[in-house]
């Protein structure tokens, strides 16, 4: 390395060091998702740690990849944590935050194809972006699967320009990552390949000659990087081999995502939905979030990539080449099109197209800088650049520790009511009073979703936690049984489970899910004379 | 004059004055209640005269039961239908319009404390202030000592929600240390530390919540400074007003 590969990657890590400062405080303060929940029970059940008695295989109908649940057995292992009821927050979100922070440090692998400016300026948006920190707090497979697309793309560049089957391997190796995270691969792999025919295109047709690939199409390199992909997902997908029908399925479930991306129903958004969100969010007066600086940077650097005729040989070592930043121009604007043309939409899939215009913003913002003619212009265009970002991170701070769970952020999506967090408090209240204990029996018994209820009461029995969708089940399995210390219901259901009842009850309580999404709280009455004996001897 | 003729002429006069006196009785009866009004009268006799609150409503922001709520046994039971009416004496009126409102926020995240009491109970964008998280209150000086009858409360009526631990309390000092008297508490655990509650949650919506101020005797609260507590609701830990309407009349 020489001297500016030093300074440019030292800067790069201070980056990532305050990426990561704006990452991980208090990642408990957003109440877990559904998703978030059940996923942690997944990685759990990995780990051996939960109480259920099947263990992990990959479903090929929900929770998509296995790489997520595997890649988060270091942090549990980390804690020592013996049971689910002894892990937290932190030890699931803090695995997206570190692939968050990856994002900067793979920087490395493109910074001499976007420029060592840009590739800063990249770092930059990247560490601040409101909705890039958000996802990498939040634990599901989006940060995951960008960090693997980059490397994906980063370890191809590295091939082209090195040709070391080292990096076609590594590419590969991503590939099959990406592959083994979430389904959705196929749409960044897609984009990938028709941005390569478009880059190759645009090259001969901007430059008047097809860009140098002889050297790079060696059939023992490829056959590497396509054994590599498929080693590595087969690996993830068969758990290591202990279930070998996991790679079929990883196959079979495309038909299941297929249709559930094309089907009308409540994740069904317009194709616009997506800058809607990203550009000029305003939900209510007085309120309005944009990460537009993003998008339009974005926008120049497209502009910047593909308006640039390629460097003579003499000048590569100042000028990159815009070989790469080409791609990306291509690549994103390619996903961006497929994201928003699939009527399945959630705010976290946005974040593979989001990624790209964030390195692309990169190479928009390094281009009004060298454009600027004079160092009074370059000085003012840094100085509007700084109070840019400054405004990102302002965003930044609001979206993701003032409003994290409020639903006029923009990346809050069917989340769960911060009320969760009382209900969980009370039955650690009504638990301490229980002669039971966490033993203490507990019904559920909701038609809606009820995740991440069973997050929320990890410290209780599990055995002795049931969840039923409707009354007549519930009645069934627990006719024979005394009656349970607390039932949480939906209200509706609440004339049939009264009409069951064989005790009395205090019938007060009632908590929201999600935004109306109630759940009625039943604890039985000697319980609550007992806790409010203790509540009244505290307060005495 | 003999003794005999004056006895005479006494009868005829008392007689006279009599009379005169049955006459003019019922007049200057009738004149009185007409100078004194009949509420006030009524009101001597130790029954003032009720007539229904006038109140207005705003428009709807959510359409029918919200989401997943039918019929709450642990809630008051929602009903779309119309609200009976709430009889007050004669004379009773919102005093809290326009009075000076303060709060344990004095920064909201949104909106004024002055829309607490600006008579704008749309509970649109604008209308309504937002308090930060968990324990909040906001009190209202009615400018003078008050007979409260009864006190209508929005919190948010855009979706459905239930606020935790409403207590509603009147006091004679705006630090509530003298003759504090609790009106309303639905704190049933006592989370916010202001005593087991024993009235229900309940919806917010567009009607607000009318909470009566009488005593278990029928007799008003007497207060000047009306504090409204809430700690988050079920959608999120924020609180928020519409508006506060303080039905009442000056005490005497």
């Amino acid at each position: 390395m020489n001297r500016s590969q030093v300074l440019l990657a030292a800067c790069l890590l201070a980056v990532a060091a305050g990426a990561l400062g704006a990452r991980v405080p208090r990642l408990e303060v957003r109440p877990m998702h559904a998703d978030e929940a059940s996923q942690a029970v997944k990685a759990a059940v990995l780990a051996g740690i939960a109480d259920q008695r099947e263990a992990y295989r990959y479903d090929p109908r929900e929770h998509h990849g296995p790489t997520l649940y595997w890649l988060t057995l270091p942090s549990l292992w980390l804690v020592g944590a013996k049971d689910f009821a002894q892990t937290s927050e932190f030890h699931y979100r803090i695995v997206p935050v570190v692939f968050g922070v990856g994002l900067i440090v793979l920087l490395l692998l493109v910074a001499d194809g976007l420029g060592r400016g840009a590739a800063l300026a990249a770092a930059l948006f990247t560490a601040v972006s409101p909705a890039m920190v958000y996802y990498s707090r939040y634990y599901v497979q989006e940060t995951l699967l960008v960090l693997f697309t980059l490397a994906a793309i980063g370890s191809g560049w590295r091939y082209f320009r090195t040709r070391s089957l080292g990096w076609a391997v590594a590419a590969g190796a991503s590939l099959g990552l990406m592959h083994a995270t979430k389904e959705t691969w196929v749409l960044a792999a897609a984009a990938m390949a028709c941005a390569l025919v478009l880059t190759l295109a645009w090259s001969r047709w901007r430059d008047g000659a097809w860009p140098e690939l002889r050297g790079a199409l060696r059939p023992g390199a490829i056959l590497a990087a396509v054994a590599a992909a498929v080693a590595v997902a087969v690996a993830f997908y068969s758990s290591f081999g202990t279930d070998w029908r996991g790679p079929l399925d990883s196959i079979l479930a495309y038909a299941t995502y297929l249709r559930r991306g094309s089907e009308s129903g409540i994740h069904s958004h317009p194709w616009y939905w997506y800058f809607e969100l990203l550009v000029a969010y305003r939900p209510a007066r007085g309120f309005l979030w944009t990460e537009g600086l993003i998008v339009a940077l974005a926008a120049v650097g497209v502009v910047a990539a593909l308006g640039r005729r390629g460097c003579a040989k003499g000048a590569r070592q100042q000028v990159p080449s815009p070989g790469l930043s080409r791609f990306l121009a291509f690549y994103t604007v390619t996903l961006t099109v497929l994201y928003s043309a699939i009527p399945y939409k959630t705010p976290w899939c946005m974040l593979s197209f989001l990624h790209g215009m964030t390195l692309l913003a990169g190479v928009g913002a390094w281009a009004i800088l060298r454009g600027s003619p004079g160092w009074p212009l370059k000085t003012l265009a840094g100085l509007l650049l700084a109070a840019a970002v400054a405004h990102l991170g302002r965003e930044c701070y609001l979206l993701n520790f003032r409003f994290p769970a409020d639903q006029r952020n923009p990346y809050v999506y069917a989340h769960t009511s911060t009320d969760v967090l009382n209900l969980a408090a009370q039955m650690e209240r009504l638990a301490g009073v229980s002669a039971e204990g966490h033993a203490m029996v507990i019904h559920v018994v909701t038609p809606e979703n009820y995740w991440p209820l069973p997050w929320y009461l990890r410290q209780f029995d599990a055995d002795r936690v049931g969840y039923w969708q409707d009354v007549k089940s519930w009645w069934d399995d627990t006719r024979q049984h005394p009656p349970p210390s607390v039932i949480l219901l939906a209200p509706e259901l609440q004339p049939e489970v009264d009409a069951k009842l064989r005790t009395a009850y205090n019938r007060q309580m009632i908590f929201g899910l999600r935004p109306e999404v109630f759940l009625a709280g039943y604890v039985r009455e000697d319980l609550w004379e007992a806790f409010l004996a203790k509540e009244d001897s505290v307060a005495k | 004059m003999s003794t005999r003729n004056c006895l005479a002429v006494g009868s005829w006069l008392g007689l006279a004055v009599a009379v005169v006196g049955l006459l003019a009785a019922p007049a200057v009866w009738a004149g009185e209640e007409a100078a004194r009004g009949p509420a006030a009268a009524a009101a001597e006799k130790g029954k003032a005269r009720l007539v229904p609150l006038e109140i207005k409503l705003p428009r709807p922001l959510f359409q029918g039961t919200p989401k997943n709520i039918k019929a709450a046994a642990t809630l008051e039971k929602y009903s779309e239908k119309p609200r009976p009416p709430f009889n007050a004496p004669e004379g009773t009126k919102n005093l809290a319009l326009g009075k000076k409102v303060t709060s344990s926020d004095m920064q909201p995240i949104v909106g004024e404390l002055n829309l607490v009491t600006d008579g704008d109970k749309e509970g649109s964008d604008g209308s309504f202030v937002e308090l930060g998280p968990d324990k909040q209150w906001v009190q209202i000086d009615l400018g003078a000592p008050a007979n409260i009858y009864a006190i209508l409360v929005w919190h948010f009526h855009a979706e459905g929600r239930v606020y935790h631990d409403v207590v509603v309390q009147a006091a004679d000092d705006p630090d509530f240390i003298e003759n504090v008297k609790t009106i309303y508490n639905n704190d049933f655990d006592n989370s916010s530390g202001l005593g087991v509650g024993k009235q229900l949650e309940y919806i917010d919506d567009y009607r607000g919540k009318l909470i009566d101020a009488k005593t278990a005797k029928g007799e008003p609260t007497k207060g000047r400074y009306v504090r409204l507590y809430s700690r988050g609701n079920t959608s999120n830990d924020l609180n928020h007003y519409v508006e506060v309407e303080v039905y009442g009349k000056p005490a005497p």
